[in-house]
């Protein structure tokens, strides 16, 4: 009995990284936020007195019970635009992590209302965003990479000069999300079963015929129907091979060794993202593949995470030493900043004030040289400064990785330089908190 | 304790609330039989969900629907609702709309769908206007066909009017 008991409480209380549900929480709010906003022309139809589903005609769309919407009060035009507006703020606040806990509720329960109001435009993805929504409420820790978790690091960084252990949460909420996703794939395949254009086929060709749905013109989706009976027999097994997951863990072992390296989870969730951003460039099924793409990320593990960073740093070895000025606040949050950016742990931060780490990093370089910009040290041994050392880091960091080649258009370098140089001379004009620039 | 007992009671309430066409399998039967008891909490949460996602077989059907004007007695078009006629942001959730409210039973909801363009373009009140529908039915094929067959494939539109309605204010 101690045993079972024991088995359940890892099973849901076993800790885990709380950084997937930190991810979902901004790709949650992104995605409805897009959506919202694409649905700004149509407010007042949608959703007020004035428009197609007035109260009257309520009982042609709605069930009459235990159907909560603050929009059933609030019914006049203004009025709605106001609340669809206050959507907006905390969709936004969400997203960027301001209060991360209340905006969460405020707007799940927001999401809830405008969808109990009027489910006529409603689609898939609205219904998966409505689910996801309501664990993110629910979920203990949702508050990484917000800025509520930046402020206080901060603090702690500034005080201490140590950065906040990295948030763990219970797992409970990465199980109820898995039960949701398969439950999502495994009663869609069922479904699929009791018809006979999946087992023949032809169900991707005539998707691809119907117009509300076809992405392109009718001679491309002819020139790839091709593709129905290949893509229909992938999606069934792509949709029962959620059930694998069922399967504990310690009977997986059983599997040859060659095998272990391999998560099964890992490639049912890449099978997923083949599958609906396949689904996105043939067809437009409005929020769906967005809304799948965001609860994938709430089933990251520490493992992924783990495995994300040790295949990027595969062709990388060594650490890009930063040298800055610890005796300027500018320097000092800009590092700070770095610092958290820098999940693929490749710096190596040196205050060049430090006489032994001068010595130790940049022995040929003089403090006055170094006083007029910040300096990298590569693995190799070259040394950059200035805006050139700050477009290398922005190579290193995941986050801003992306923003690279900018950086490289003709013209923008010696603007770079030229900004980099002003904010240099002017640094020491930053006192604690705020900057004179 | 209380949350383990939560979790496994938002587990079974999603699960017996998403199975169907389970007749044949008496336990999946009998756990969709118990949904009653999860209803209460599955609608207050607005946790509702069906995932026949084109299935049992996809949606064949493709409708389009023209909004006319009597002018000195003669019917002219003046705005169609198709892929074409509405902003990439808005298809998925006006064609859902449309396709919705395209049951028998939905006339009222297509009427005021009607009377509220009368709004949103500013038709004066007293100007008659009617609904036409049209629809075709995409082939149902038990095995493939390749290009050259979709290619000389034509749509076999029907059209029907469905309602006048004279434009007033809601």
């Amino acid at each position: 009995m101690k045993s079972v008991i024991r088995y359940i409480d890892r099973f849901f209380f076993a800790e885990t990284s709380a950084a997937a549900f930190g991810l979902m929480r901004i790709a949650w709010a992104a995605t409805v936020l897009a959506f919202l906003l694409g649905s700004a022309p149509d407010v007042v139809r949608y959703f007020s007195e004035a428009g197609t589903l007035p109260a009257e005609l309520g009982h042609l769309v709605f069930r009459s019970e235990y159907r909560y919407s603050l929009l059933l009060y609030i019914t006049e035009p203004m009025a709605v635009i106001a609340l669809w507006s206050i959507f907006v703020v905390c969709l936004l606040c969400m997203m960027v992590g301001i209060w991360p806990r209340l905006m969460t509720i405020a707007s799940v329960l927001l999401l809830f209302t405008f969808h109990e109001r009027n489910l006529q435009p409603l689609g898939g993805g609205d219904t998966v965003l409505r689910n996801i929504g309501f664990l993110l409420m629910i979920a203990p820790e949702i508050s990484a990479f917000s800025l509520a978790r930046l402020e206080k690091q901060w603090i702690s960084w500034k005080s201490t000069g140590e950065y906040l252990k990295p948030l763990r949460t219970h797992i409970w909420p990465y199980r109820l999300l898995l039960w949701q996703v398969m439950i999502i794939y495994v009663t869609s395949g069922w479904d699929k079963t009791q018809g006979t254009m999946w087992m023949a086929g032809t169900v991707v060709e005539a998707g691809f015929h119907h117009t509300h749905f076809a992405r392109w013109s009718k001679d491309f989706m002819d020139g790839v129907s091709w593709i129905s009976p290949f893509a229909c027999f992938y999606t069934l097994i792509f949709e029962f091979s959620w059930l694998l997951l069922l399967v504990p863990r310690e009977i997986w072992m059983v599997r040859p060794r060659w095998m272990h390296r391999f998560s099964l989870r890992r490639w049912v969730i890449l099978g997923g993202v083949a599958f609906h951003w396949g689904i996105f460039f043939f067809m437009d099924v409005g929020s769906f593949p967005f809304a799948m793409s965001t609860a994938f990320l709430g089933l990251l593990l520490d493992e992924d995470f783990e495995m994300f960073i040790r295949v990027l740093n595969k062709r990388f070895k060594g650490k890009i030493v930063v040298l800055y000025d610890g005796q300027c606040h500018l320097c000092r949050r800009s590092v700070f900043t770095l610092q958290l950016l820098d999940q693929l742990n490749r710096l190596e931060i040196a205050n060049f004030r430090d006489e032994k780490q001068r010595k130790r990093y940049a022995p040929k370089i003089t403090e006055q040289d170094l006083d007029k910009a910040m300096h990298i040290r590569l693995p190799g041994g070259v040394y950059y400064k200035g805006f050139d050392a700050f477009r290398k880091i922005v190579w290193h960091l995941p986050v801003t990785r992306v923003l690279t080649p900018l950086f490289y258009i003709p013209g923008v370098p010696p603007i770079g330089r030229f900004i980099y140089g002003k904010i240099a001379d002017r640094r020491n004009k930053c006192s604690d908190g705020e900057c004179a620039l | 304790m209380l949350i383990g007992a939560f979790c496994l009671w938002h587990m079974a309430a999603i699960f017996s609330y998403s199975i169907y066409h389970v007749e044949e399998v008496p336990v999946l039967q009998w756990i969709s039989d118990q949904r009653t008891h999860f209803r209460p909490y599955i609608l207050a949460t607005s946790q509702w969900q069906r995932w026949n996602l084109f299935s049992p077989d996809p949606l064949r059907r493709v409708i389009e629907v023209d909004i006319e004007r009597n002018v000195q007695g003669k019917w002219v078009r003046i705005h169609t609702i198709n892929e074409h006629n509405v902003g990439w942001w808005q298809r998925a959730p006006e064609l859902k709309t449309m396709r919705r409210m395209e049951d028998d039973n939905k006339l009222p909801l297509r009427k005021r769908y009607v009377l509220d363009f009368c709004r949103t373009q500013q038709i004066p009140d007293g100007t008659e206007l009617r609904m036409v529908k049209r629809w075709h039915v995409i082939p149902r094929h038990e095995e493939t066909h390749d290009a050259k067959w979709w290619n000389e494939w034509e749509p076999n539109w029907k059209e029907k009017i469905d309602f006048d309605i004279t434009c007033k204010p809601v």
